[in-house]
């Protein structure tokens, strides 16, 4: 028994070192962000200083004219979009915050402006705060101006696009559904491929198996950290991108007949528990 | 056609609507969160399960202080109220819910108790000898729950929030708990019962859990209710049982009462007390509120499931004699009476 308890011991604290060097980490000067190197389309890239009440942003590939966040809400009118609406101020280089105050978990920022190729250019991304306050739905599927495309569903809290996982975008024009046209998938591992967007403008986009080529010495919490990725759909002269991370594969960490093992290993401790035993025939 | 409404068939009922609800409920509530019915359900409702309809308590309470109180004692200079405020809602909101079932959390609503109570079922059918903890041994085996609430839920995640324990550790219940390998096979997902290779302490969790669940998954074959006993929510109810005005009441005094010993025969946990003590003691701090121990008291109106000074279901000799041709106290079927042989045809 005593050896059991050494032993659990010594497992809760292997991670010490490590626990204390991430909060180290976690502690250590914001810095900001770099220019996407995987990917031309625009995007809103973190640019640090996130906390529990705001965090800031940098668009990169494109030259931004107006920001503005869109607070998850309740309702489906023209007001209530208005009222989740903020303007952001947004300097010369991109550089832009939000604000989620005490109330409100999910926000998307948008910038409006130029992309790369001079287009009129749409960037969307999403911040998760840990605050209460009402589901995306309403804030997802309401009809906005403009040329968007933007997922049909969010991962849960605590839930993530993953590798191999498929999820549902929507590409509208004015709140109207858009056919037939090309949407280009490009992750930060490399992959670009390709989708068409359905007659009711949603186009089924499956996250790439392309975690196997990270090097181990940028692994934390023995997995590979998070990719982006952009989504990303023209329409004449008009542009609009997604972006976000994603996570490796549900299995990716995991061994699943390893865990099969050990629970039959339970399920075999414990037969002897209750199979009949001679007393008790003899009691029956 | 009378044995068909009893308290157990109810409770039945209620058991498996609940375990549908909590398992499969966000096809009522909705995906995200915000929809759920609350973050701190008093009842091991799984966060990992993605298609449930409310969280288990614990998970907020592992969570905040790991993330919350632990990392900001760790950045003194950024330590405020702002931090403490979250675990204190958590704790609110538990109550809110704890305060209209009491521990009937765990004896009318939790998934994991139902699943241990069907396959408990199961063994009967079987014929399976039944396994229950003696006076004595009992003894040792109650304190463990202690021992998982305070390590498991509330100090290591709290370690690990100071940096001293592992990131692993900052949910550490949720590491080992049955619930979460349980309900998420239910909704056919396989990933929580796999083994964590992301590092060893990962690996030993993952692997103490999968152990567990086959453990337990068997024994309820032949025990009633295993896991129960050493569960955290169980000490957790237990804290705050006597502030809520549901509960289980016995009378003060009784001749009879101590003699037949059918409430403990019928208790799934083992509890001697409900058999051997008088008043507030026989309601003891590992009671599910299942009722089954006022369901087989002969002796009228000594034991009752009270709301306030209301009686909401109350032991009788009539009930009990209904009740026991269902089944027996210990939950084992009534032997079938061979019937009579024919008489010889009059020659």
């Amino acid at each position: 028994m005593r050896t059991i308890i050494k032993l659990a011991c010594a497992a809760l604290l292997c991670g010490t070192g490590v626990a204390q060097a991430q909060h180290a980490g976690h502690s250590g000067a914001p810095k900001g962000p770099m220019a996407p190197d995987w990917t031309a389309y625009p995007v809103l890239a973190s640019g640090g200083g996130f906390s529990r009440t705001g965090a800031k942003f940098q668009a990169f590939n494109m030259h931004v004219m107006e920001a503005a966040s869109y607070a998850s809400f309740d309702g489906q009118a023209e007001k209530d979009l208005a009222q989740a609406t903020r303007s952001l101020p947004v300097d010369e280089n991109g550089a832009l915050a939000v604000k989620s105050g005490a109330q409100g978990g999910y926000y998307f920022v948008r910038v409006v402006g130029h992309g790369p190729g001079g287009e009129e250019a749409t960037a969307t991304t999403l911040k998760f705060f840990s605050n209460p306050g009402p589901a995306p739905r309403d804030l997802l599927n309401i009809a906005r101006p403009g040329f968007e495309i933007m997922p049909a569903v969010l991962p849960r809290e605590h839930g993530h696009y993953r590798e191999n996982e498929t999820w549902r975008f929507n590409v509208r024009m004015d709140g109207k559904p858009m056919a037939g046209l090309a949407v280009a998938l490009e992750t930060s591992n490399g992959t670009r491929t390709e989708y068409t967007t359905k007659a009711d403008g949603s186009v089924d986009v499956t996250f790439p198996h392309d975690f196997k080529d990270i090097p181990k010495d940028q692994w934390s919490h023995g997995r590979p950290p998070s990719s982006k990725f952009v989504v990303a759909v023209r329409n004449g002269g008009l542009l609009a991108t997604y972006n976000d991370s994603y996570n490796l594969d549900a299995y990716g960490d995991k061994n699943l007949w390893a865990g099969v093992g050990f629970t039959m290993l339970g399920m075999i401790a414990a037969v002897p528990l209750v199979r009949r035993r001679k007393t008790d025939k003899k009691g029956a | 056609m009378t044995n068909l409404f009893t308290l157990s068939r109810l409770r039945l009922s209620v058991q498996v609507v609940m375990l549908v609800f909590t398992v499969y409920g966000g096809a009522l509530v909705g995906h995200y969160l915000s929809d759920k019915v609350t973050g701190a359900l008093p009842a091991l409702s799984c966060a990992y399960d993605q298609k449930n309809a409310g969280y288990c308590v614990l998970i907020p309470l592992q969570h905040q202080l790991h993330h919350r109180v632990g990392e900001s004692i760790v950045r003194m200079q950024q330590f405020s109220f702002d931090y403490i405020i979250p675990l204190g809602f958590t704790i609110l909101t538990f109550l809110a819910f704890f305060v209209v079932l009491n521990k009937a959390f765990c004896g009318w609503v939790c998934p994991l108790g139902t699943v241990q109570e069907l396959l408990y079922k199961i063994g009967r059918r079987l014929r399976l000898p039944v396994r229950r903890f003696t006076q004595a041994s009992v003894g040792r085996v109650r304190p463990v729950k202690w021992g998982v609430l305070i390590l498991l839920v509330l100090v290591l995640p709290l370690m690990a929030g100071l940096g001293y324990t592992s990131y692993v550790t900052g949910d550490a219940y949720c590491q080992v708990c049955p619930s979460r390998v349980v309900t998420t096979l239910l909704t056919a997902n396989g990933e929580q019962i796999a083994a964590n290779t992301a590092d060893p302490t990962a690996f030993a969790f993952s692997a103490a859990r999968s152990a567990i669940v086959g453990f337990v998954l068997i024994l309820a074959f032949g025990m009633r209710q295993p896991y129960c006993r050493v569960c955290p929510m169980l000490a957790l109810h237990a804290v705050f049982r006597r502030i809520v005005p549901l509960r289980l009441a016995k009378k003060a005094s009784g001749d009879k009462c101590g003699k037949c010993k059918a409430c403990y025969q019928a208790c799934p946990m083992d509890i001697h007390e409900v058999a051997f003590e008088f008043g507030a003691k026989a309601f003891h701090q590992d009671c599910t509120m299942c009722g089954r121990c006022v369901e087989y008291c002969p002796d009228d109106g000594m034991l009752a499931l009270k709301l306030g000074p209301v009686a909401l279901f109350s032991s009788s000799a009539a009930y009990m004699k209904r009740r026991a041709k269902v089944d027996k106290p210990d939950g084992t079927l009534p032997n079938k009476k061979k019937p009579a042989p024919n008489p010889a045809p009059a020659e």
